[in-house]
């Protein structure tokens, strides 16, 4: 094992907030190391260079990382969950859709809406300013006046374009009276910062052009421009500390070479997002005297449609998100269950050969005469519906170490239990019949709704999102990290990533999380010679 | 391509060519260096198997009765001389500790993962060879001859913990099986262990020549000569022989087998490496009493195979100094058991060749970069199965030396841990 000098800040992991935090401390001039266990993901890599690109992003570019095979990928056990997990530079941004919609007001104060959340310690007033920052470091494109959300200033680019299946899907939502809105997009409209924009290839898995922010080529450049080192195939072991319990820095190992290393930090942030930052702490023993580390595993309630029709839409082309459907995002107690969701509709559709295999719903072509007919009727002809809502926090929805199997590094595995709840399941089959409505208010010719659920009726839900397991709080006994993502037990230890909502709200999570991220660093950065003696961590 | 890929690999034995194959093949500028060609070292003599089923290295005999039988020097199985003991007190020392059960399994987990490729990278490069490659491979396993029922017991305790835990498959051969297999055996053998899942090489040398003819054709520059020197200068590291420079690369790959002490030596390193002497000798056999297979006997020390150049005889280890003169006895009384064995015929050689196995304390081979000279990366140290490792071995540096997470993991093989 070899030691090397103190840096100022040890980042561990390479994701959305490993980039946005060593980005910041860099640029203030501290001496910052990011550990990344990953690789860099070459441009010819993506899905986008290969002839058999729908077979890529079945295989090669699953978001599963349970149904991939990458030499970098640290494997889990998952007893229903399907967890969209990337490990390189840029992390799991290599593999989203970059929907980029805001958390609401009231998604911060469900203690007092209902009381079957937290409340967080901070409010949407907190964080606004910097969802706005993040949006000008990506070029955010979107289209302002939405008026089921406080308002905003404009997007960095422009809306991306308003396709034909939108456009069908707008007059749906019309029909039903129903709030709708162009998605925001991590996708950047208009050549911005150096990326050219985007082209609407339709195939959104991965972005090797750059449009799609994809952390690595929208926010590393700036890192490593600022001076930060990025060691990349490093693997941390463990987080070290010392007889006080502060963190002293990490041991971890060199991927490509065997090697073990230990390296001294004054500050250890950990970036490894809602399932690697649980893992490292329970296997370094560490920040866990509430016992919620790894505890109240947030999905998302999630069910989804495929609708089929009549209209060419040519939903193959063009950007995964089309629009936003808000008008059931609050909490309306007479359907029977707390809390809300959105409509997440996607304009990016299939190829053929996805289509005729099934695609979202399981709904395949025939063999024979029927299969021209088919073909001619249903592609382009298909759109895809999600609702996507706020699912409740249960301590036994779980990321933890299994007790007796050990990885090739001697760490152990780390595993998932997730079970919706009485409330998740009844929101669940009232998204269903939601959307039941809106493909009928469309005039589809085919409905096809997926619950997610197999054949023994357990939920197996596509887990975009990891997220609470290290949640944010004002009281040490009910929660891992302060309002500034400090852990109360580890106090020059921060928590900065999807770990730390304390609530899921109705959205896609990365834009908090980022601008959560940038908020935590600067805090850092202007806090840094306190926090590097500090020996309590306080309410914030 | 960056500036900094040209690399000189030093040793073109079956470890040094392979990672001069792949390196080249990666678009390394790549110098291969030896000071008397392709499988000039040991890699000129083995018994010629591919040994997929041979997960676990040879360990340092654990029983008493075992060690002052050695000591004794009875048998020839494993043999030494009193003078190079003392040069290999402390690689001897280490090999008995890391004999135990617990690091013994410990070292085979960690070699059978290189063990585990052996066939498919050896399949690789004969590919990227051709025919002249393929031409030397039998696909069709060796057999373990056994005389005693005790013995052939304890041949398949082993084959079956091998199958158990690494999926290793072999097949139980009764001595009527045996003699059916090979028609001119002499003596009758009790049964025997076929394995099944192994490829044997008719000559190694010149499967080594011919790895080093597709190293060649993928644009790489073969050199003969011994490097006596190695230098940095600038950012290059410089190699010559008796103050001429042989070549000046941004990186080096040690691949001398039993030689790197000497290299090493001059990079500031002494690595506890200790040599098993091997002997061989071909014999014409009789024409129409041929030799079917590949077919050892272990218990008593020896193997005998059907190779291009005759009938091979190997020996097997001999603690000894690789620059101090053959002892013939190992090979000698090694062919009067074969001899009664099989109709082996004249000696087809003048004199026996003997070569040096490249062994490390805890069996393991040491793959990766010098921890402390920029640039040095070392493949040595295979010990019994530098033929059977090489190509999982080149593979293995250049995915190193390429920055990517290379297909096994390394830690086990690395340097440093001799440091």
């Amino acid at each position: 094992m070899t030691a090397d000098k103190e840096r100022d800040v040890l980042v561990i992991g390479s994701g959305a907030t490993g980039a946005l935090s060593t980005m910041v401390l860099a640029q203030a001039g501290l001496d910052v190391l990011c550990l990344e266990q990953g690789g860099w993901v070459e441009k010819n890599e993506f899905a986008h260079t290969h002839t058999n690109w729908a077979w890529q992003r079945a295989t090669n570019w699953n978001p599963d990382i349970t149904r991939r095979d990458h030499p970098d990928d640290y494997m889990m056990g998952t007893d229903s969950s399907q967890p969209l997990m990337w490990n390189a530079v840029g992390g799991s941004t290599n593999a989203y859709g970059a929907i980029w919609p805001r958390y609401r007001p009231s998604d911060f104060r469900k203690g007092d809406e209902h009381g079957m959340q937290p409340n967080w310690p901070i409010a949407y007033e907190d964080v606004a300013p910097f969802y706005e920052r993040v949006d000008a470091i990506l070029g955010t494109s979107g289209l302002t006046g939405d008026p089921a959300m406080p308002p905003r200033p404009e997007c960095p680019t422009g809306p991306l374009p308003f396709t034909k299946a939108a456009k069908k899907l707008s007059e749906g939502f019309d029909k039903l009276g129903w709030h709708w809105w162009p998605a925001e997009a991590g996708v950047i409209s208009e050549d911005y910062d150096g990326r050219p924009a985007c082209n609407n290839c339709g195939l959104c898995n991965g972005c090797p052009r750059g449009s799609m922010s994809i952390y690595s080529q929208s926010v590393w450049p700036k890192a490593l421009e600022a001076g930060a080192e990025l060691q990349t195939h490093a693997r941390v072991l463990k987080i070290l500390t010392g007889p006080d319990g502060r963190a002293t820095g990490a041991r971890w190992k060199n991927r490509v070479t065997g090697e073990i290393v230990e390296t001294k930090a004054k500050i250890v942030i950990v970036a490894a997002n809602g399932v690697g930052t649980p893992r490292l702490l329970l296997a370094s023993g560490i920040g866990n005297s509430s016992d919620m580390v790894g505890r109240n595993l947030l999905h998302h309630t999630l069910v989804s449609a495929q609708i089929w029709v009549d209209e060419q839409v040519d939903g193959q082309m063009g950007y995964v998100a089309s629009v936003l459907g808000r008008e059931f995002a609050e909490t309306d107690t007479s359907r029977g269950f707390v809390n809300g969701f959105n409509f997440n509709c996607t304009t990016s559709a299939p190829s053929a050969g996805e289509m005729a295999t099934g695609w979202m719903s399981g709904t395949k072509a025939p063999w024979g005469k029927d299969h021209h007919t088919w073909m001619e009727k249903r592609f382009g002809h298909s759109i895809g519906l999600f609702a996507i809502g706020d699912d409740l926090p249960n301590p036994e929805n779980r990321v933890y170490l299994d007790p007796t199997e050990t990885d090739e590094d001697g760490i152990p595995v780390v595993k998932m239990h997730y079970e919706p709840g009485e409330n998740d399941k009844r929101m669940m089959n009232y998204m269903l019949d939601r959307l039941q409505d809106l493909g009928e208010a469309c005039g589809a010719f085919d409905i096809q709704l997926n619950d997610y659920r197999d054949a023994d009726g357990v939920y197996r839900t596509p887990a975009w999102h990891m997220i609470g397991t290290c949640r944010m709080g004002d009281d040490p006994a009910t929660s891992v990290v302060n309002g500034w993502h400090q852990s109360w037990d580890v106090p020059n230890m921060f928590i900065v990533d999807g770990s730390v909502l304390a609530t899921g709200g109705v959205v896609n999570p990365t834009p908090t999380i980022s601008a959560l991220a940038l908020r935590a660093a600067e805090y850092i950065r202007d806090n840094f010679v306190d926090l590097t003696t500090t020996e309590r961590t306080l309410a914030a | 391509m960056t500036a900094d890929r040209s690399v000189a690999v030093i040793g073109a034995g079956f470890v040094g060519t392979s990672c001069a194959l792949h390196l080249a093949r990666k678009g390394w500028d790549v110098t291969l260096i030896d000071k008397g060609g392709p499988a000039n070292g040991a890699s000129f003599g083995p018994a010629g198997i591919i040994q997929r089923e041979a997960v676990a290295p040879y360990a340092f005999p654990r029983s008493v009765s075992k060690i002052l039988s050695v000591l004794m020097r009875r048998g020839i199985d494993i043999r030494y001389h009193a003078t190079a003991l003392p040069g290999v007190a402390r690689g001897l020392a280490g090999y008995w500790w890391n004999s135990s059960p617990k690091r013994h399994a410990r070292a085979t987990r960690a070699y059978a993962t290189l063990i585990e490729h052996s066939l498919t990278e050896h399949g690789q490069q004969i590919d990227w060879a051709g025919p002249v490659a393929d031409d030397l491979i039998r696909r069709d396993g060796w057999y373990d001859l056994y005389r005693t029922p005790a013995g052939l017991a304890g041949g398949l305790a082993h084959a079956k913990e091998n199958h158990d835990g690494f999926g290793v498959p072999y097949e139980e051969l009764s001595g009527d099986d045996v003699a059916t297999l090979e028609p001119h055996l002499q003596e009758r053998f009790t049964g025997a262990i076929h394995w099944p899942d192994t490829w044997s090489v008719r000559d190694p040398g010149e499967l080594v020549a011919a790895y080093a003819g597709a190293f060649v054709e993928a644009g790489g520059t073969l050199v003969t000569g011994d490097v006596t020197d190695i230098a940095k200068t600038g950012d290059r590291w410089v190699l010559s022989s008796n103050g001429t420079e042989i070549a000046a690369t941004d990186k080096v790959v040690v691949a001398t087998g039993a030689w790197t002490d000497k290299v090493a030596a001059k990079l500031g390193w002494k690595p506890p490496l200790f040599v098993k002497r091997g002997y061989h000798r071909h014999f014409k056999g009789e024409g129409n009493r041929p030799l079917n297979n590949w077919i050892a006997d272990l218990e008593t020390g020896f193997l005998i195979a059907p190779m291009k150049r005759g009938i091979r005889l190997t020996t097997g280890a001999e603690l000894g100094k690789l620059d101090t003169p053959q002892t013939p006895i190992q090979i000698t009384e090694a062919e009067k058991i074969a001899r009664r064995m099989f109709p082996i015929g004249e000696a087809a050689d003048a004199a026996p060749w003997m070569g040096g196995r490249p062994c490390t304390p805890d069996m393991l081979p040491v793959i990766g970069p010098s921890p402390d000279k920029d640039g040095i990366w070392y493949a040595f140290g295979h010990g019994h199965q530098g033929l059977t490792m090489g190509p999982a071995t080149g593979r293995l540096i250049a995915e190193m030396m390429g920055g990517k997470t290379p297909f096994v993991d390394p830690a086990p093989f690395r340097p440093s841990r001799f440091h």
